[in-house]
């Protein structure tokens, strides 16, 4: 084998540095948890969170493997539209920030996404509500799990399932011992890392390769990748903005902070993580743009930024990228294992097994649901089905057709359960249809766009009223 | 040294000069048999990103290069991409319409690159991008509906912070 084709780090170091911040995550972890006396302690971190925490809790729930290894995915595949288009996921943490403000408003002592909508809209909206929120955080969890194997077959050559396996361990257990307060002060810790990290890649890579050598070798070689007029890219372009909203704006992940955050913090919060947000994927997708004038071919696409690093900053490089992007991923594992294990707990068993479930019963119930969740998502991972972009567009077509149901249901009285209902089954079904028959790039567009339709259509026609008092009432 | 054992030192020295005398031929390296390169298939012939993945039915054995041309018998190589270590697939992206063509070979050395010393067989993978104004109608109508997303989102905030 020549010298172009080994991996950048021995297995062992590779291992070392896993099992330590491993360790390090587990017993903080543990730490924190020490004090959890009720179920909101260990769901929603005591209702309040300040504004630094929840700023960075925000950004690094974001900054996931989405952003290290799908962002450079995409700058491979569909240049520089990919990678601009992708640090326009920031508005949905944007725009988010107003529907935060309305949500800590109506129900201030509200525990998940799922509360809302049973209560707002009713059972016939909840089911299909519930069913999307369990598709997207199964496919989001078994997206990070693939990405931890992934990334530490890309740089140590270490066997894709026993490095997926350690990953889901580590964060499974630390968020078992310390719950939503575990999950918030490590997201903490771990913004810093990943931005000095990725501040620390781009300037070495900046000094080590010329942008001129990188546009002279994409323009003889890889010219699509510079054109501003790239199909593929352009089509990608709304519908990765839409994937990206409905991702936030129906999933409990971003509503259990909302809920975790002051009351005068929430709006805020989401306004900052998604200004520190956007630049990240530009430089992490930057790096993918350098890899054909460094002779750098990934077998899979979602490699490329691990990769290119790794080639460019030698030892130190793919010590830097293993240590962002298992931080990265492990702020997003920890968030969403926490929030669906709470949905499960909240939405699931309080309601049709245990009414009058106590806290102590609550967070044991929690416990198993987030070991559950963990085996789950290691079978999943087991086969590597497909590449994580393809992975995640797919659960694009079921989070969009829940935009507009939310947004209309957090301000607009008159928008009905059944409309609700009929615009996110249809909306998921057309977006389904849309995916398998055109691609992933109309997955998400479209699924919005019936939705939307369907709302617009049923609040026309609508004589119903809602009353806001009564979120209030039952919240209190 | 008796002379009976200076006989016995003598046969066991003529002994031990046979046993490790051997035919000249015998001192040559042998003939090395090369490992041979597995069939190359690509998992999406046709592509309508410009990207797409190269596939070998095993598990490489040697270093390989993976060289591209735009006619089917390679008569000027247009580039070449090293493949990555024992992986069995390859990723390239950013190509033009038009019909491309890719075989892996194995090489001498770095830079001695124009004759290998074993190749794959061709294959062709044809590109078509999208229909560019197709691609402009979906960005106008994704526009249209984030505009009216941000409108209705701008609109209800405000009115109801005015409110509260």
């Amino acid at each position: 084998m020549t010298e172009s084709m080994t991996y950048a780090l021995p297995t062992s170091l590779g291992l070392m540095i896993i099992s330590i911040f491993g360790v390090i995550w587990i017993v903080y972890g543990w730490y924190l948890g020490r004090n959890n006396r009720t179920h909101d302690d260990f769901a929603l971190a005591g209702r309040q969170v300040g504004l630094g925490l929840a700023s960075a809790t925000a950004m690094a729930t974001w900054v996931t493997s989405n952003t290290t290894l799908v962002a450079p995915q995409l700058a491979y595949q569909l240049g520089i539209w990919g990678m601009v288009g992708y640090s326009f996921a920031a508005l949905g943490l944007i725009l988010f920030a107003p529907l935060a403000a309305r949500i800590k408003l109506l129900m201030p002592k509200g525990h998940t996404s799922g509360d809302f909508i049973r209560l707002r809209f009713g059972r016939q909206a909840w089911w299909p509500f519930i069913v999307i929120s369990l598709i997207y955080a199964i496919g989001w969890l078994v997206s990070l799990g693939m990405a931890g194997g992934i990334l530490l077959q890309a740089l140590t050559g270490l066997d894709y399932h026993t490095g997926m396996s350690i990953i889901l361990l580590v964060c499974v257990m630390y968020t078992l011992f310390g719950g939503l307060r575990a999950v918030i002060a490590t997201d903490f810790i771990q913004t810093i890392v990943i931005i000095v990290g990725v501040v620390v890649t781009a300037w070495f890579l900046i000094d080590n390769v010329s942008l001129d050598v990188i546009h002279n070798e994409l323009q003889h070689h890889h010219p699509r990748l510079l054109d501003m007029l790239f199909p593929a890219a352009l089509m990608f372009l709304f519908n990765n903005i839409f994937f990206g909203l409905g991702e936030i704006f129906h999933s409990n992940v971003w509503w259990s902070r909302a809920l975790a955050f002051r009351k005068d913090v929430a709006f805020k919060a989401f306004i900052l993580s998604g200004l520190l947000w956007l630049p990240i994927p530009i430089v992490t997708g930057f790096i993918a743009l350098a890899a054909p004038y460094l002779g750098i071919y990934p077998p899979s696409a979602d490699m490329i930024g691990p990769m290119v690093t790794a080639h460019v900053l030698g030892k130190f490089g793919a010590v830097l990228v293993l240590i962002i992007v298992f931080s990265a991923l492990a702020s997003s594992l920890d968030s969403l294992l926490a929030a669906t294990a709470d949905l499960i707990t909240r939405d699931i068993y309080c309601q049709f097994i245990a009414p009058q479930a106590s806290d102590k019963q609550l967070i044991c119930v929690n416990r198993f649901c987030l070991a559950g969740l963990g085996v789950f998502t290691w079978l999943l991972c087991l086969p590597q089905v497909a590449t994580l972009a393809a992975l995640l567009h797919f659960t694009g077509a079921f989070v969009a057709s829940t935009i507009f149901p939310i947004v209309l249901g957090l301000y607009h009285p008159n928008l009905s359960g059944r409309t609700a209902a009929l615009a996110m089954t249809c909306g998921s079904v057309i977006g389904l249809l849309s995916y398998f028959i055109v691609g992933f790039y109309v997955a998400a567009l479209t699924s919005c766009a019936v939705s939307m339709v369907i709302c617009v259509v049923g609040l026309r026609t609508s004589n119903f009223s809602f009353r806001w008092q009564h979120i209030r009432e039952h919240d209190s | 040294m008796s002379n009976r054992a200076r006989f016995n030192l003598t046969i066991i020295l003529v002994l031990l000069i046979t046993l490790y005398a051997r035919p000249p031929s015998a001192h040559e390296e042998p003939a090395a048999t090369l490992p041979a390169i597995p069939p190359l298939s690509a998992i999406n012939y046709n592509s309508r990103e410009g990207y797409f993945v190269l596939y070998l039915e095993h598990t490489p054995q040697l270093s390989l290069i993976v060289d591209y041309a735009t006619d089917p018998s390679f008569t000027t190589i247009s580039n070449q991409y090293p493949w990555f270590a024992d992986f069995q697939q390859l990723t390239l992206s950013g190509f033009t319409d038009g019909e491309h063509y890719f075989r892996v070979a194995q090489y001498p050395a770095i830079g001695e690159r124009q004759r290998p010393i074993q190749v794959s067989n061709t294959v062709k993978v044809t590109v078509q991008h999208y229909d560019t104004s197709l691609a402009l109608s979906l960005l106008l109508f994704g526009a249209a509906i984030f505009v009216c997303l941000v409108g209705t989102i701008l609109y209800f905030h405000t009115r109801y912070r005015t409110n509260d």
